[in-house]
């Protein structure tokens, strides 16, 4: 049986696009914003969240957790990665011009004390201890990146099958950076 | 101030390598066989040298099962003491090696119905040593205790050799099965050990909860009674008695024994009481939440702290409770005159095993509570 992952994003945008780049892959994702994680326990909604997905009854392979904002998902990452787990973890955000990377090493150096990110590429930093755990960061924002290849700005547009619409384009004109994403969400 | 302010285990049990660094009331949490046990059961070893006492076995020293599978020595520091169990004299200082030698040929000669020559004296405790069956558990670099223990198959190990041990000596066969006898008897307790004066120590375990004798001591009976009214444990309480509770209801009164009264009841009581037995020393505690409704804890925590600062007591606490868990996190007495906040006198330490190494996180009660409600994490652990 195929190894459940666990995918930490900040926005619903992320969510749509990691949705569909996987299931472009015919890997199976339950997806959960951040509604929805709040309302799973009043105290402890991300235990049960992943809980639940952990569970042999649910067959998805991926799950795609929205978090509150970037703090929040850089946050809860070390928090979960100073679990004992039996899954990966894996996390999507924006670079923001490099403000997410020095964002996620104080936390890091703040939480575990010690440098636990190996730099694999601009975009990618998998985990010493557990390489198929770690972050990839978007070039600048994934907004910025659909308009740069569709000419269309996503959030500017409302309704989640309008947003599919641009996100399928952006993926059918895919740049370099997109490949890299999925291999790193596959592997 | 508090009696250990770290300590450092190495190849103890299932622990490789930790250093934990407590404060002065401490909650250990984790998944099971995440080496939580471990830490209470090395605390109270490297302060008495003994396995922790439960009901069946009232302090026996601890042997070579103390010893990681992967290693050959497990030790234990902690600020002024130390303790180590080995199988082999070789990695023990030489001052060490000799006294154990002179102790196997004490325990071992002694009270033998014979003594073999010198020259198989010395054959047979070089075999003992060489074939390491025997461990040797010692406490602190003044060897204030030292015990000998051989282990599980050794009788039947030692009789299958005492031939080729014993060749050429001029022993009957008749005497040489008494003398396997006699040793392979040898077992816990006849140690050379002053018991080391560390003050107060304490562990309760599941099943010591259940087994409270209530105290004869006047006064602490009168303390107990005041801890049962204030909090109204239980309603229309006259006054405790030492075997049983005086109650009174319409003008009659009438009296129940303890062992009547609720599980939950007795083990708040028995918690209570052995806190107060402590006094300068160390406490721990095995998974106190068990039998006790949410509201007991809190009465627990509330008094814990209470009882630690007045009385000086070192706790450790394990526990799988949510609740426990929220009780601590959400105490927060402040004593003006001492300045210091009882918050920062409470650690949560989360382990983590992990690919056989074990990982620690510490929290203060306020982080604990921002990672259980607002980043709803159980800290408990996924």
């Amino acid at each position: 049986m195929r190894r459940k992952r666990v995918v930490l994003c900040e926005g619903q945008h992320d969510l749509i696009f990691l949705s569909l780049l996987l299931g472009a892959e015919n890997q199976s994702v339950v997806s959960k914003n951040w509604g929805q994680i709040c309302g799973a326990s009043d105290l402890s909604g991300e235990s049960v969240t992943i809980k639940n997905f952990l569970r042999s009854r649910c067959t998805a392979s991926y799950l795609l957790k929205q978090d509150e904002n970037r703090n929040t998902c850089i946050h809860q990452m070390w928090i979960i990665y100073s679990y004992e787990r039996e899954y990966p973890i894996k996390v999507v955000l924006d670079s923001d011009n490099g403000v997410t990377l020095d964002t996620l090493k104080n936390e890091m150096h703040k939480k575990m004390r010690k440098d636990l990110l190996n730099q694999e590429s601009s975009n990618l930093f998998r985990l010493k201890k557990e390489e198929e755990s770690g972050v990839f960061l978007y070039p600048v924002t994934l907004t910025k990146e659909v308009k740069r290849v569709t000419g269309k700005a996503l959030d500017s547009v409302r309704g989640v099958d309008l947003q599919k619409e641009i996100l399928q384009e952006f993926i059918s004109n895919a740049p370099e950076w997109v490949h890299e994403l999925r291999d790193f969400l596959l592997h | 101030m508090t009696l250990l302010p770290w300590i450092e285990i190495n190849n103890f049990r299932g622990i490789s390598h930790l250093r934990y660094e407590p404060k002065q009331v401490n909650l250990l949490i984790g998944r099971n066989n995440s080496g939580k046990s471990t830490i209470l059961e090395a605390i109270y070893a490297v302060l008495t040298g003994k396995e922790v006492p439960t009901i069946f076995n009232q302090g026996r020293y601890l042997n070579r099962y103390g010893i990681n599978v992967h290693a050959e020595r497990a030790s234990i520091s902690a600020d002024n003491h130390d303790f180590f169990i080995s199988c082999s004299l070789s990695d023990l200082p030489a001052d060490f090696s000799e006294k154990i030698v002179e102790k196997l040929n004490l325990v071992l000669f002694h009270n033998a119905k014979f003594t073999p020559s010198p020259f198989y004296q010395k054959k047979f405790i070089d075999y003992l040593i060489k074939s390491r069956m025997v461990s040797f558990s010692v406490l602190d670099s003044n060897l204030r205790s030292i015990d000998v223990t051989p282990y599980k198959g050794f009788s039947e190990k030692l009789v299958a050799d005492s031939q080729s041990i014993f060749a050429g000596a001029d022993i009957s066969p008749e005497d040489l099965q008494e003398y396997l006898y006699q040793f392979c008897r040898m077992s816990y307790g006849f140690s050379e050990n002053v018991d080391a004066n560390v003050g107060n120590i304490r562990f309760i375990n599941n099943s010591d909860k259940l087994f409270y004798q209530v105290t004869a001591d006047p006064l602490e009976l009168i303390e107990l009674d005041k801890f049962v009214q204030e909090h109204n444990l239980l309603p229309n309480v006259e006054r405790l008695m030492e075997d049983g509770v005086v109650y009174r209801e319409n003008d009659e009164t009438y009296f129940l024994p303890y062992t009547v009264h609720g599980t939950g009841f007795s083990i708040l009581l028995n918690l209570i009481s052995t806190i107060r037995q402590c006094r300068d020393g160390v406490l721990l505690i095995e998974e106190p939440e068990n039998h006790m409704h949410p509201g007991y804890l809190q009465v627990f925590v509330e008094n814990l702290m209470l009882l630690a600062r007045k009385l000086n007591v070192q706790v450790f606490l394990t526990t799988h409770s949510y609740d426990l868990i929220e009780a601590f996190a959400n105490y927060s007495q402040y004593d003006e005159e001492e300045s210091v906040e009882e918050r920062d006198l409470i650690q949560i330490t989360r382990i983590v095993k992990r690919r056989d190494e074990h990982e620690l996180y510490n929290y203060t009660p306020s982080e604990a509570f921002a990672e259980m409600v607002e980043m709803k994490m159980d800290l408990r652990g996924t």
